[in-house]
C-alpha cells in the first residue's frame, strides 16, 4: 500500500466522520445531547492535537491548556475590552496562540523529553498565577471591576456567534456547527501532519534520531513546527470554546482538564490516528455515567488513566491492532505481523 | 575436584532473538576456563545468562551443587561474579568507593578489608589513585577497577569478559599478570576472549563458541594441537 | 494558587520600614526559609529521576497527604505535635511505597518509562487529590503542627515557625545526605543511579532499591507539605505550587543531581525573596522561572547536570 493511497483512506474517514457529525442535529434535538456533543468535539479536537504533538513528533508537552486557553482569551478579552465580535477574533486567538508557541518553543524544545514537560507545566503555572493575582481595575463591567486579564474570575457574558438573535431558541445548531467546523480543521490537519511530509520527518526522528541528523533533519526544528502547528489549532478550539460558552477564565488551566485530555488520547491510543477520537468519546461517555454515581469524576479519570497504563499501555488502537495481528498469524501471514509491528499506521484504528 | 558450575542445555537471547543453543559445560574449583571464539556468537551472552542479567529460557544451571535461583542479585550474593564487558563502573565513585561496592554483599567487614589491600598490592596504580572518580580513569585503569571489583566480592566464581579490550599491548600485559596471580588462588575462574593466545598460558581448559553453540573444546596441549581447526573459525 | 502560597503569608506579615539592614534580614529570613522548604520539596524529586529516570507528577500529592496526615493526627485524633508530625511523615512513606508496589514496578522495565510513568503518575495525582477533597473538602485548613511566638532582631520579626522550618529541613537533608554517601544503603542507591546492571552484578536488589528511594522521596516531600502548609493552610490543591516550584529547582540544577537540587533551592528561595520585596510578591516566581529559562539556554543539562547523567 503507497503512502498516498494511506493519506486518502484516512481523509475518506475524516469526510465520513465530518458527515455523520453534521448530520446528528437533524436528530437530536434535546439542547443538552447538543451541548454534550459540542464538548465532546472540542476536547477530541484538543487530544487530536497534542496527540500529534506526544504521539507523533514525540514533544512531551504538558502545556496544550495554555494554548487553548490563549484562544478563549482573545475571544473573551477583545469581546469584553473593545466588542468585537468571536467571528473576528476567532482567528486572531489561533494566531496568537501560534506565536505564543513559537516563542515557547525556541526557547524550550532544544531540551530533552523531561525538561520539555516540565518547563511548559511551569509555564502554564506561572500564567495561571500571574492571571489570578492581578488585581489593578482596568475597566468595570457592570459595578464589577474587572482586571486586564480577567482576574480569578475571566470574562464572561461577551457577544455570542450571533445565532441567539438569528436562530431564536435553535441557536445551539448554529454553534454547533460552529464548533464541528473547527473541529474538522483540527482532525484533517492532524491527518495531513501525521501521514505527510512532517510525519515522515517525525517517524525518521523517532526512528534513529542520529540517522535522521545524518540525513539533515533537525529534531528541534521539526519539533517547533509541530509545537506551532498543533498550538494554532488548540488555539483555535479555546476561541470556538469561548465563543460557544461565552466564558474565558483561568479555570481552563486546572490540572484536572489537562489530565481529563490525557486520559483521552491514553484510552484512545498514543501514537494512533484516530484514537483520541474513540478515546473522547469513551471519556465522555464514562463521565457522563459517572454524574449519576455521584461527584467522582476526578477519581475515574484517576483510575482509568492508570489501568490504561499499566495494562492496555498502546490504548484501544493498540490493543484492536495486537489483536488483529494475532488473528492474522493464526491465519499464517507472519509477514503482515512484521508489516503492523514495524508501520505504526498500519497498526491503528 | 568438585565440579563449582555445571550448565546443562542452556538456552537464552535478546528479545526474540535467540543466540544461545543448548549450551552443556562445566567447571571444577579452582581451575580457570577460556571461552573464546568469534565476536556476535554468544560469548558475553553466555556469561550474562550464567550472571542472571539475562533471563534463561530454558536448560539448568547449578552452582556449588544448587541450582541457581533467579536473579542477577541473588546469584552474585551466592558467590558468582561477573566483571563485565567495559567494564560498568560507578563512575561517579572514587576508585574506592568502586571496590567497596564490590563488596556490597560481604559482611566481614575485616576480611573485607584484607581484600582491599590485596587489590591494591595486586595494582599499585589504584592505591595512588584511591580518591580519584572512576570516570577520570584512563582505559587501563577502569579494567583494573573492574577487575578488582570483582576479586572484592571474594566470590567463588569469577567471569571476566574480554579483559584485553581496547587496552594498548603494554596494558593487556600488566592485566594478564593479574590475572595470572589471581588463579593461584583456589578461586575458578572462567575467561572469555575473542583471541586465545592471551589466554593460552593461564587457562586449562578451552572452549570455542560459534554459532551459539561450543564447536569444539580441549586443554592446553590440543589447543597447540588444533591450531588448524582454530584458525578456520578465528581467521588467524 | 495564591492562597496556598506561603511566601504571601510570610511577607504580609513582616514587611516593616524601609531601613536597608532590616530588608537585606527580612530577605535573608524569607529566602533561607522558602528555600529550605523548596529543598525538601525538591530533594525527593531529584532522587527519583537521578535512581531510576521517573518523573513522579504524583509527588506534589506526596506533599499533600503529608500535611494532612499530621493534620488528622493532631486534629482529629488528638496527637501530641511530634507525633502528629510523625505521622505525616509516615503517610508520606507509606504512598511511596504503595505507588511503587501498585504500579512503578510494574512499568520499570518498559521501553518509554521516561514518558508513560509521567503519565500514570499524573493519573495518580489526580486520584489521590481527588480523594483528599472528598475526605476533607475544598476550605482550606489551618495546620496544627507549628511552633508559635516571635522574636525580634532590630525591626525585623522572626517567628519561631521559620526557624523551626530551617532548622527540620537542615536536619532532614542532611540526614539524607549522610545516608547516601556514608552508609551501605546510600551507596547501593548511588550505585543504582549510576549503573543498573552492575549493581545488580554487586548483589544490589535494585527492585528494593527502587522501594526504598520512593518511601524517602514520599517521606521528603511529606516533610515539605508539613512545613509549607504550616505557613500557608491545608488545602486539597496545595502541592501544586512547591512541585512547580521542585520542577524548575531539578531543571535548573540538572534533572537527577541531588546536591545540585539542595543548593539551587536555598539560591532560589533567596532569589524569589529578593524578587518579591522589591518588585511584589506575583512577580517572584515568573522572574525566577524567565532566569531558568535564560540558565537553559546556555546550559542545557542545568547547572550542576552532566550531559551524561541526564536520562531522557
Amino acid at each position: 500500500m503507497t503512502n498516498l493511497s494511506i493519506l486518502k483512506r484516512h481523509l475518506l474517514g475524516c469526510v465520513l466522520t465530518v458527515a455523520f457529525m453534521a448530520m446528528l442535529p437533524l436528530f437530536i434535538t434535546q439542547r443538552y445531547f447538543l451541548g454534550e456533543i459540542i464538548l465532546f468535539m472540542i476536547w477530541a479536537s484538543v487530544a487530536i492535537q497534542w496527540n500529534v504533538l506526544l504521539g507523533h513528533a514525540g514533544v512531551f508537552s504538558l502545556g496544550q491548556m495554555l494554548f487553548f486557553a490563549i484562544g478563549a482569551y482573545a475571544v473573551g478579552m477583545l469581546g469584553v475590552h473593545l466588542d468585537w465580535s468571536p467571528w473576528f477574533s476567532m482567528p486572531v486567538g489561533a494566531v496568537v496562540a501560534a506565536l505564543a508557541a513559537l516563542v515557547i518553543g525556541l526557547a524550550c524544545l532544544r531540551l530533552k523529553t523531561a525538561y520539555v514537560a516540565l518547563l511548559t507545566f511551569a509555564i502554564v503555572f506561572m500564567v495561571d498565577s500571574l492571571i489570578r493575582t492581578e488585581v489593578e481595575c482596568f475597566t468595570t463591567v457592570g459595578g464589577r471591576c474587572l482586571p486586564f486579564f480577567g482576574g480569578g474570575q475571566g470574562f464572561f457574558g461577551f457577544d455570542d456567534l450571533g445565532f441567539r438573535s438569528m436562530l431564536k431558541g435553535k441557536w445551539i445548531v448554529g454553534n454547533y456547527y460552529v464548533v464541528l467546523g473547527a473541529f474538522a480543521f483540527s482532525l484533517v490537519a492532524s491527518i495531513l501532519v501525521i501521514h505527510g511530509r512532517l510525519g515522515l520527518a517525525f517517524r525518521a526522528l523517532g526512528d534513529s534520531q542520529i540517522y535522521a541528523a545524518a540525513r539533515g533533519l533537525n529534531r528541534t526544528r521539526f519539533h517547533i513546527i509541530a509545537f506551532v502547528i498543533t498550538a494554532f489549532f488548540t488555539g483555535l478550539t479555546g476561541a470556538v470554546y469561548a465563543a460557544h460558552f461565552r466564558f474565558a477564565g483561568p479555570s481552563l488551566f486546572e490540572f484536572s482538564n489537562l489530565v481529563f485530555i490525557l486520559a483521552m488520547i491514553v484510552v484512545g491510543g498514543l501514537k494512533s490516528t484516530w484514537g483520541p477520537v474513540f478515546g473522547a468519546v469513551l471519556m465522555m461517555i464514562l463521565v457522563e455515567f459517572a454524574k449519576g454515581w455521584g461527584d467522582i469524576q476526578n477519581t475515574l479519570i484517576g483510575v482509568v488513566l492508570i489501568i490504561f497504563v499499566l495494562l492496555l499501555p498502546r490504548g484501544l488502537a493498540g490493543a484492536t491492532a495486537t489483536l488483529r495481528s494475532k488473528l492474522m498469524t493464526d491465519s499464517g501471514t507472519q509477514d503482515n505481523l512484521h508489516a503492523a509491528r514495524a508501520d505504526p499506521r498500519g497498526a491503528e484504528q | 575436584m568438585s565440579t563449582l558450575l555445571s550448565v546443562k542445555g542452556l538456552t537464552s537471547g535478546y528479545g526474540n532473538l535467540q543466540v544461545l543453543r543448548e549450551i552443556d559445560f562445566e567447571i571444577e574449583t579452582g581451575k580457570i576456563v577460556a571461552v573464546i571464539g568469534p565476536n556476535g556468537h554468544g560469548k558475553s551472552t553466555l556469561l550474562k545468562t550464567i550472571s542472571g542479567l539475562l533471563p534463561t529460557w530454558s536448560g539448568q544451571c547449578s552452582f556449588k551443587s544448587e541450582p541457581l535461583c533467579s536473579g542477577a542479585p541473588e546469584r552474585a550474593r551466592k558467590g558468582l561474579v561477573l566483571v563485565p564487558q567495559g567494564d560498568q563502573l560507578f563512575m561517579g565513585m572514587s576508585v574506592e568507593e568502586n571496590l567497596l561496592m564490590g563488596a556490597f554483599s560481604r559482611s566481614d567487614v575485616g576480611a573485607t578489608m584484607e581484600t582491599l589491600k590485596e587489590v591494591y598490592e595486586l595494582f599499585p596504580r589504584l592505591d595512588e589513585r584511591r580518591t580519584q572518580r572512576a570516570d577520570s580513569l584512563s582505559g587501563g585503569e577502569r579494567r583494573m577497577v573492574g577487575i578488582g571489583r570483582g576479586m572484592m566480592s571474594n566470590g567463588d566464581l569469577m567471569m571476566i569478559d574480554e579483559p584485553s579490550l581496547g587496552l594498548a599491548p603494554l596494558i593487556i600485559e600488566q592485566i594478564y599478570d593479574a590475572l595470572g596471580k589471581l588463579a593461584k588462588g583456589d578461586r575458578s575462574i572462567i575467561v572469555v576472549e575473542e583471541n586465545p593466545s592471551r589466554v593460552a598460558s593461564v587457562a586449562s581448559h578451552f572452549y570455542l563458541l560459534d554459532g551459539g553453540k561450543f564447536a569444539w573444546s580441549g586443554d592446553a596441549k590440543e589447543l597447540s594441537a588444533s591450531g588448524d581447526v582454530l584458525k578456520t573459525y578465528l581467521g588467524g | 494558587m495564591p492562597k496556598n502560597s506561603p511566601h504571601l503569608v510570610m511577607f504580609s506579615k513582616h514587611i516593616s520600614g524601609g531601613e536597608e539592614m532590616d530588608a537585606i534580614l527580612q530577605i535573608m529570613i524569607t529566602g533561607l526559609t522558602l528555600g529550605s522548604m523548596y529543598a525538601l520539596a525538591s530533594v525527593g524529586l531529584a532522587l527519583t529521576f537521578g535512581t531510576m529516570g521517573m518523573f513522579n507528577m504524583a509527588h506534589g500529592l506526596f506533599m499533600t497527604i503529608g500535611a494532612y496526615g499530621s493534620y488528622a493526627a493532631a486534629e482529629l485524633w488528638g496527637f501530641p505535635l511530634p507525633l502528629a508530625l510523625l505521622v505525616g511523615l509516615l503517610a508520606g512513606g507509606i504512598v511511596g511505597a504503595a505507588m511503587h508496589i501498585a504500579i512503578v514496578s510494574h512499568m520499570l522495565h518498559r521501553e518509554d518509562f521516561t514518558t508513560t510513568i509521567m503519565v500514570a503518575t499524573a493519573g495518580v495525582a489526580i486520584l489521590l487529590q481527588d480523594l483528599i477533597l472528598k475526605q476533607f473538602g475544598a476550605y482550606p485548613f489551618k495546620q496544627p503542627v507549628q511552633v508559635e511566638g516571635l522574636m525580634l532582631i532590630g525591626n525585623t520579626a522572626i517567628t519561631y515557625q521559620s526557624i523551626a522550618i530551617v532548622l527540620f529541613a537542615g536536619i532532614l537533608i542532611g540526614t539524607l545526605g549522610w545516608l547516601l554517601t556514608k552508609t551501605r544503603f546510600g551507596l547501593a542507591i548511588r550505585a543504582t543511579a549510576m549503573n543498573q546492571d552492575a549493581a545488580k552484578l554487586m548483589g544490589v536488589k535494585t527492585e528494593l532499591t527502587y522501594l526504598q528511594v520512593l518511601v524517602i522521596a514520599g517521606v521528603m516531600a511529606a516533610a515539605a507539605g508539613i512545613l509549607i502548609s504550616s505557613l500557608a493552610s491545608l488545602s486539597p490543591g496545595m502541592g501544586a505550587n512547591p512541585l512547580i516550584r521542585a520542577f524548575v529547582i531539578c531543571v535548573v540544577a540538572g534533572l537527577g543531581s541531588v546536591t545540585g537540587a539542595g543548593f539551587t533551592a536555598i539560591s532560589l528561595g533567596l532569589m524569589e525573596a529578593a524578587i518579591g520585596y522589591y518588585f511584589g510578591v506575583r512577580y517572584g516566581f515568573p522572574v525566577m522561572l524567565g532566569l531558568v529559562i535564560i540558565v537553559l539556554i546556555f546550559r542545557p543539562a542545568g547547572l550542576f547536570g552532566k550531559q551524561g547523567v541526564v536520562r531522557a
